[in-house]
């Protein structure tokens, strides 16, 4: 590992915690991120001013290099929430996901990917991933079992459900979107404006150049007459608002009624 | 071990702990890149890059909570290098404690089966409930009744508190799944619980003991604590149980003070080296009389508990 341009930190309890937490949880959203890292400091250093959350880190980053891991920041695809998550830098294939679930149960995941990927939506509905159960490797599953396989997967925020449709998870794009473009590099999308992977967002009826929600909502923020960054057509979509942290908080109580369909982040 | 290298160079066994001193750290750990260490033979720097596959393979493999295999762990990591097992391990194991504060484990020396265990207190609870939360309750249910019960519950008798709890075998429940499977295989696979037939019972009945796991991640005194937190006593007022599980935390504090004695022995030579960088004396092994027993999944209910008892 040389020619690292991290400048090289110094682990305390305090990461430590940080880390072991964050793992516990898989994937966290950064306004839990920094409730996580102040707890921390209160528990092993009260009297520490604390760090800046991208130093902080970095700082745990740049011990974890040698394991090929890191603690990486993502955009949720639907509206923009900052999220972090630990990922394997190495390529994570899907074997390498979890060693908690079978063979066929792989597969099942396997298939759904690559449904999710060729979708226009990004969306793979319930009944199409349910009809593959049949080509699965390993031991023969049935649907009524594919099923709970598909709630394992939600559970453990490799996929989210929406009304009976699944998607990839934010955890699951941070950590394998290397994988992704390596294996399926013709069916891929890409966000014209971020140019990562994108599984949901927006697309241009005329040129069909792609955007993710929360791209688009930044692109054209405060944009009354929104047209296409490629061929300057008229942008026909709803344009989403700019993820706000605060009027988050603000909300409160009020949110709980929006947060039903997407389950308790935790 | 007289192993030659490929350069017929032969490797003394001491050779690679004392070139890792400068590894070795206080409880401020700091990692010193490759670029400015002293050259090292070819061989170490391999051992160490097996060391960190294997903390990765530790890492997931530990997810699900079945018990690792040491043969596992060479079959798929080690490999080739199964000589340097112990060095492996040893690496391996520093690495999980200084970066993850969890330690490794060999919960059975017979069949060599391997747990993480967190090193203190976890912060359980500070951002709500996980998916595991549940079941882990449910555990403590389950391990409470048969620790009060005598360290030994018949089956019978564990199902009648679950009925209370609205949970029947055969009947699959939204969190639980079917929870006879869960109490008799899932939570044994993962060693929290041993399920074993009665001896000589006809028809065979079945019982229920503490698993391995159990033992490592919680404590008699903290499944006493919650026994009486839910039955409104006091820990003292069921008297054998209480002595029981204070000569418990008193054995603990036993082994865990000889095993920090042990490992700071085999590091005392380049503590030497590393007295400029460090805080403190010990290697890292905080041995603290009151929080001796090492608890990771099971401690992350105790806090929620404190809230709503099941």
């Amino acid at each position: 590992m040389q020619g690292s341009t991290r400048r090289m930190g110094v682990m305390t309890d305090v990461h430590r915690r940080f880390l072991q937490l964050l793992m516990t949880h898989g994937v966290l959203e950064e306004w839990d991120v920094k409730r996580l890292q102040k707890h921390c400091y209160k528990v092993h250093d009260r009297n520490a001013t604390v760090e800046k959350l991208e130093d902080f880190i970095n700082n745990i980053n740049s011990v974890l290099e040698s394991l090929y891991i890191e603690i990486k920041k993502g955009v949720t695809e639907d509206d923009g929430r900052p999220i972090y998550a630990l990922v394997n830098l190495a390529t994570t294939s899907i074997s390498k996901m979890a060693s908690d679930f079978a063979e066929n149960e792989l597969d099942l995941f396997r298939k759904a990917l690559e449904l999710i990927i060729d979708s226009d939506t990004g969306f793979a509905s319930s009944t199409n991933i349910l009809n593959l159960v049949d080509q699965l490797k390993g031991k023969k599953m049935r649907k009524k079992e594919a099923e709970h396989v598909l709630q394992k997967f939600v559970q453990n925020k490799w996929l989210i459900e929406k009304e009976g449709e699944f998607t990839l998870h934010g955890r699951a794009i941070l950590e394998m979107e290397q994988y992704i473009r390596e294996t399926y590099p013709d069916a891929v999308k890409v966000c014209n404006i971020c140019h990562s992977l994108l599984i949901q967002g927006q697309s241009c009826d005329t040129c069909g150049i792609r955007m993710h929600l929360p791209c688009v909502a930044k692109y054209f923020q405060s944009n009354s007459d929104p047209h296409c960054p490629h061929c300057n057509d008229y942008w026909p979509h709803e344009i989403p608002e700019v993820f706000d942290p605060e009027k988050e908080r603000e909300a409160g109580i009020s949110k709980s009624s929006k947060k039903s369909s997407r389950s308790r982040q935790h | 071990m007289n192993r030659r290298n490929d350069y017929d160079y032969k490797m003394s066994p001491l050779q690679s702990k004392h070139l890792n001193g400068d590894e070795r750290g206080g409880v401020n750990y700091r990692w010193i890149p490759w670029g400015r260490r002293p050259p090292l033979p070819r061989d170490v720097a391999i051992l160490q890059e097996r060391a960190n596959k294997l903390v990765k393979y530790l890492l997931v493999k530990d997810q699900t909570k079945i018990p690792i295999k040491r043969s596992d762990m060479l079959k798929d990591i080690i490999q080739e290098y199964d000589e340097y097992f112990p060095e492996i391990i040893e690496r391996a194991s520093y690495a999980l404690e200084k970066m993850f504060r969890v330690n490794l484990k060999e919960i059975d020396k017979q069949s060599s089966l391997y747990i993480l265990i967190s090193i203190q207190e976890s912060s359980a609870g500070i951002l709500g409930t996980t998916k595991d939360t549940p079941k882990l309750g449910l555990l403590m249910v389950i391990l409470s009744v048969i620790f009060m019960n005598g360290n030994k519950a018949n089956e019978a008798v564990i199902w009648e508190v679950l009925r209370k709890l609205g949970l029947r075998p055969g009947v699959r429940h939204s969190l639980f799944g079917e929870v006879r499977k869960l109490i008799t295989d899932e939570f044994v696979k993962q060693k929290y619980l041993e399920y074993k037939r009665v001896p000589n019972s006809r028809p065979p009945e079945y019982e229920f003991f503490w698993g391995l796991r159990s033992y490592h991640e919680t404590s008699k005194m903290k499944v006493l604590k919650f026994a009486c937190k839910v039955q409104k006593k006091d820990p003292k007022d069921w008297a054998a149980q209480y002595r029981e599980a204070v000569e418990m935390e008193v054995q603990a504090a036993a082994v865990a003070v000889a095993e920090a004695e042990a490992r700071a022995e085999v590091y005392f030579p380049c503590l030497q080296i590393l007295a400029m960088n460090c805080s403190s004396p010990s290697h890292g092994a905080k041995v603290h009389p009151w929080n001796l027993c090492p608890h990771n999944s099971l401690n992350r209910y105790y806090q929620s508990a404190e809230g709503n008892t099941l």
